[in-house]
């Protein structure tokens, strides 16, 4: 198996950009799951893109390596797949329509080119934020799922507030609509939208099987439920369901915080994908142990992977992180309480509910036209639908823009004072200022601070008990400005 | 102020040039070179003017501002206090009078203070004012006062475009209640569709001022990015339906095309194009953003033109019908839709550049690099890396450094020099961590 060779990014030209990234150790992804998977993690996540993209865009680079990082992520694949079918069947509506002459058809068909829009934006999102940081993204392209998330977000939004304005037109003066192939067209769109359902669903239902961790999920009686309940929930806004984990396990008392930030060190050195309930076991049960009886010590292995290394396997981190976030959730979640809605793939799953719910309405109010001539039946039915949209999205609007105006985690919010005494009893701390703690990506949780040191106190162990209390409350990369008082 | 008072008196005992107020700062013994102390006198008489306006904090002595511009307010997206984490024991430190002890500093190492020591109280959520200064004039105020107060003029004519786009869809809606005619209702449905994002860009303006608090730790500026932001979605969305509408026009044989709206489009041309002229300054593609509220209102007046393109658009479709033109309609909504896609298109990117922590570019980039160079020529720096920048709101620049320095230098006075050298360009916020090179 020829691997390509992994270009160093020690050598790119140094006098001419900061070295603002260490090189980081390359990861060795060896492990189970086949070596075809490996190979394309190799290439993917070895090979940074950023220097010939940022100097000369390679057509092919550009369009290639999408293409690849699609076809060997389980997720992306499936969505991809999805998407392939959304544009055919959308291709198969324009010819149609056009043939036949029928405006519904053809508006409908624009309908899935808004969909099909936003689902390839999506994807691509997904795609750039896995890759490595450069000179123009210092902290990487992470921010790129969640501005796709907020992207789909309004853009539902004001889908559905146009649909609302139109039908409230048509009640006042209702066309004439013709029913007949419109009704075959929108059961054949609810069952592709159906299947686009279970291709984001399905995600949850595997892991969820094979996952084996210890504390309880009130989610597993929610697998069994059906659409409707779904739907349900989707108004009521729990996302617990919907195909995207949104953990908010009530908080195990942190002792077992420490695991998470083991967790971080072990996914750069470890296949997370296939081995996943080994490793979750052996990272829950070490965190457990070496938090409980050395805390210090604790620090201690954490400076090894201290501050240069805790920037360079940030992307690491979250590399592994964005699709298999399910499964490092259960890690985590035993000691964190995370909040880790993925944006991307929430936004994407709720453009597509939304299509599915558009494609019942318009089934609904046509059986009702054709069977009860109650022609006011397809705008009702559509604000109805509308409003369930506008509700759905509004959880994914509020928390894509609460990321992005660097807002504290709602996570982290709550216990921040507990871990802001903690450090301040830390020998050698007089004060602290400026605590800035943010989320880049649902994943990552940014924090600097500073810390006002007694004179004569040892900076190192200082920094390594600091570092290790906020890497307890949630702060992935943390920076630490010291000064001596 | 009470508590200026005991800072003053121990701060007689100082090595260090005094102002007349309590802001002093200390001489550096590293200076780097060609840095002159002229520009952080000049800083803290700032500092001491906006004291005597209505400054909400006053610095702490032995926690002082060197010349940080965050402090006092200047072109800080948030002129006001910035509420920060500042821990208990430091509060307390600074509320009760502390015995001189604490602060009989007469090392020859100077004390950095970078950032101004705020009242901040971290365990509650109350507002500010139970510190018994009121923050900011405005904080208590709700949203409608804060609105028609007369502050920001930009804020006074977005609201007086809002007013008059929605006077307008009304009168029509009822009109065309009245009359019968759905074309004017939707027309009416239509033109005020882009109200919505209109008052959320309203709303950030007004609320990005407040200070930052304690889940908030940066201030609400970003809110103006992020309304700005919204503006250039829907734009492109505005663009995507025109297109879309244009199709439409393609298929159909017959242009459904009313001509009783000609009245609406023309003064809905009016209202945008008056929307054009009070944000005149802002009317270009390419925009150099250096404040927060840039964003903002190049983003409104963006919309407000290309809502003009477009009743422009449907005028000139209808005229061209009259004229007998096939396909008029879908050539003018494509048409406008191109434009609007491309007028649209670098403020999307500029906005979501920043929202996605992106470095500063341009000019900024070239300033920061010079700077990391002029570090890494420090005595004593063995190495620097890790230099990662991000614009908080366009001028704000934040960013974290981790440098090697040789064991047994002198660290804090690397600390203030690389401080100096970061604020001259405006970084704001800056975290150094600093490694011992074995």
């Amino acid at each position: 198996m020829a691997q390509r060779p992994v270009p160093l990014r020690v050598t790119v030209p140094a006098p001419v950009l900061p070295l603002h990234r260490t090189p980081r150790p390359a990861t060795r992804k060896k492990g189970a799951a086949g070596a075809v998977r490996a190979m394309f993690r190799n290439v993917i996540g070895d090979q940074q893109l950023s220097p010939h993209v940022s100097n000369a865009p390679n057509l092919s680079a550009l369009v290639k390596s999408p293409l690849q990082f699609i076809m060997s992520d389980a997720k992306a694949r499936k969505i991809g797949m999805f998407l392939l079918l959304s544009t055919v069947f959308m291709v198969v509506e324009f010819v149609y329509g056009f043939h036949s002459n029928s405006l519904g058809l053809v508006s409908d068909a624009c309908h899935m080119l808004f969909d099909c829009a936003a689902l390839a934006i999506g994807l691509y999102a997904s795609y750039i934020s896995k890759l490595q940081a450069n000179s123009r993204f210092n902290y990487g392209y992470g921010r790129f799922e969640v501005i796709s998330g907020y992207m789909n977000a309004v853009f539902l939004i004001l889908v559905a507030s146009l649909i609302v304005l139109e039908s409230l037109e048509r009640i006042l003066d209702p066309p004439e609509i013709t029913t007949e192939s419109l009704l075959a067209v929108s059961i054949m769109g609810f069952l592709v939208n159906v299947v686009g359902l279970t291709f984001f669903h399905e995600h949850h239902h595997h892991h969820h099987s094979g996952g084996s961790c210890g504390h309880s999920h009130s989610h597993s009686k929610k697998d069994l439920k059906s659409l409707a309940g779904i739907t349900l929930r989707a108004k009521g806004g729990d996302y617990t369901v919907l195909g995207v984990e949104d953990h908010h396990h009530h908080e195990h008392d942190h002792q077992n915080s420490s695991a998470q930030a083991h967790h971080g060190h072990v996914h750069t050195t470890q296949e997370h994908g296939a081995g996943f309930g080994h490793g979750h076991l052996d990272d829950v049960h070490h965190g457990h142990l070496d938090d409980v009886h050395h805390r210090h010590q604790l620090g201690g292995i954490h400076h090894n992977h201290g501050s240069p290394c805790s920037h360079g396997h940030d992307h690491g981190h979250g590399h592994d992180h964005e699709y298999n976030h399910d499964h490092a959730d259960h890690g985590h979640d035993d000691e964190v309480e995370h909040d880790h809605t993925d944006h991307n793939m929430q936004g994407m799953f709720l453009h597509i509910l939304a299509d599915t719910l558009g494609s019942i309405g318009v089934v609904v109010s046509t059986l009702l036209i054709q069977y009860q001539g109650w022609y006011f039946a397809d705008p009702v039915c559509s604000i109805f639908i509308s409003a369930l949209i506008i509700a759905s999205v509004i959880p994914l609007v509020k928390g894509s823009a609460e990321m992005l105006l660097q807002r504290m985690p709602r996570s982290t919010e709550s216990r921040i004072q507990r871990y802001m005494k903690q450090v301040e009893a830390i020998d050698g701390v007089w004060s602290y200022q400026d605590l800035h703690v943010w989320n880049f990506t649902n994943a990552e949780i940014i924090g600097s601070l500073h810390v006002l040191a007694t004179r004569g106190a040892d900076r190192e162990q200082l920094r390594v008990a600091v570092s290790g209390v906020l890497k307890k409350a949630g702060i992935t990369d943390l920076s630490l400005q010291f000064e001596t008082v | 102020m009470a508590w200026k008072d005991p800072g003053r008196e121990t701060m007689e005992g100082r090595a260090a040039e005094s102002s007349s107020s309590a802001v002093t700062f200390v001489s550096l013994p590293l200076t780097p070179p060609g840095k002159q102390k002229q520009p952080v006198v000049d800083r803290s008489q700032e500092a001491t003017s906006t004291a005597a306006k209505n400054l909400e904090y006053s610095p702490h002595p032995s926690l002082l501002a060197n010349g940080f511009p965050g402090g006092s307010g200047n072109a800080a997206p948030s002129p006001g206090a910035q509420f920060q984490f500042v821990s208990e024991k430091q509060q307390s430190r600074i509320l009760s009078a502390y015995p001189a002890s604490h602060l009989s500093r007469t090392t020859p190492s100077p004390v950095i203070r970078y950032s101004v020591v705020r009242n901040a109280v971290p365990t509650s959520g109350r507002s500010q004012s139970e510190d018994g200064k009121n923050f900011r004039k405005n904080s208590g105020d709700g949203f409608m006062p804060r609105v028609l107060r007369p502050g920001n003029r930009f804020t006074k004519r977005v609201l007086v475009l809002i007013v008059l786009n929605l006077a307008y869809s009304a009168t029509e809606l009822i009109i065309g209640l009245f009359t019968r005619r759905i074309g004017l209702v939707s027309d009416a449905f239509h033109l005020s569709f882009g109200c919505g994002v209109l008052s959320f860009s309203l709303f950030a303006m007004t609320w990005a001022d407040q200070p930052p608090d304690k889940v908030y730790t940066y201030g609400h500026g970003r809110l103006e990015v992020l309304a700005g932001f919204t503006n250039a979605l829907f734009l492109l969305f505005l663009s995507f339906s025109l297109a879309v509408e244009a199709l439409h026009a393609f298929v159909q044989d017959e242009s459904e095309h009313k001509h009783y709206l000609i009245v609406s489009a023309v003064s809905n041309l009016l209202v945008n194009l008056l929307g054009v002229w009070f944000f005149r300054s802002y009317a270009r593609i390419n925009f150099a953003y250096r404040k927060a509220q840039d964003i903002n209102l190049h983003s409104i007046c963006l919309h407000v033109l290309s809502d003009s393109f477009r009743s422009a658009g449907v005028i000139l479709a209808s005229w061209l019908l009259s004229l007998g033109v096939t396909y008029a309609e879908t050539l003018c909504l494509g048409l406008v839709s191109i434009t609007i896609f491309y007028t649209a298109m670098p403020l999307f990117l500029a906005s979501g550049g920043v929202l996605s922590q992106m470095a500063p570019s341009g000019t900024t980039a070239a300033a920061l690099d010079k700077c990391l160079r002029q570090v890494r020529m420090l005595d004593d720096v063995v190495q620097c890396y890790n230099a990662r920048f991000w614009d908080f709101v366009p001028g704000s620049i934040v960013g974290t450094l981790l440098m090697q320095v040789r064991k047994g230098a002198d660290e804090q006075s690397i600390l203030q020099t690389v401080h100096g050298i970061y604020n001259d360009i405006g970084v704001k916020d800056l975290t150094v961590e600093i490694e011992t090179y074995e």
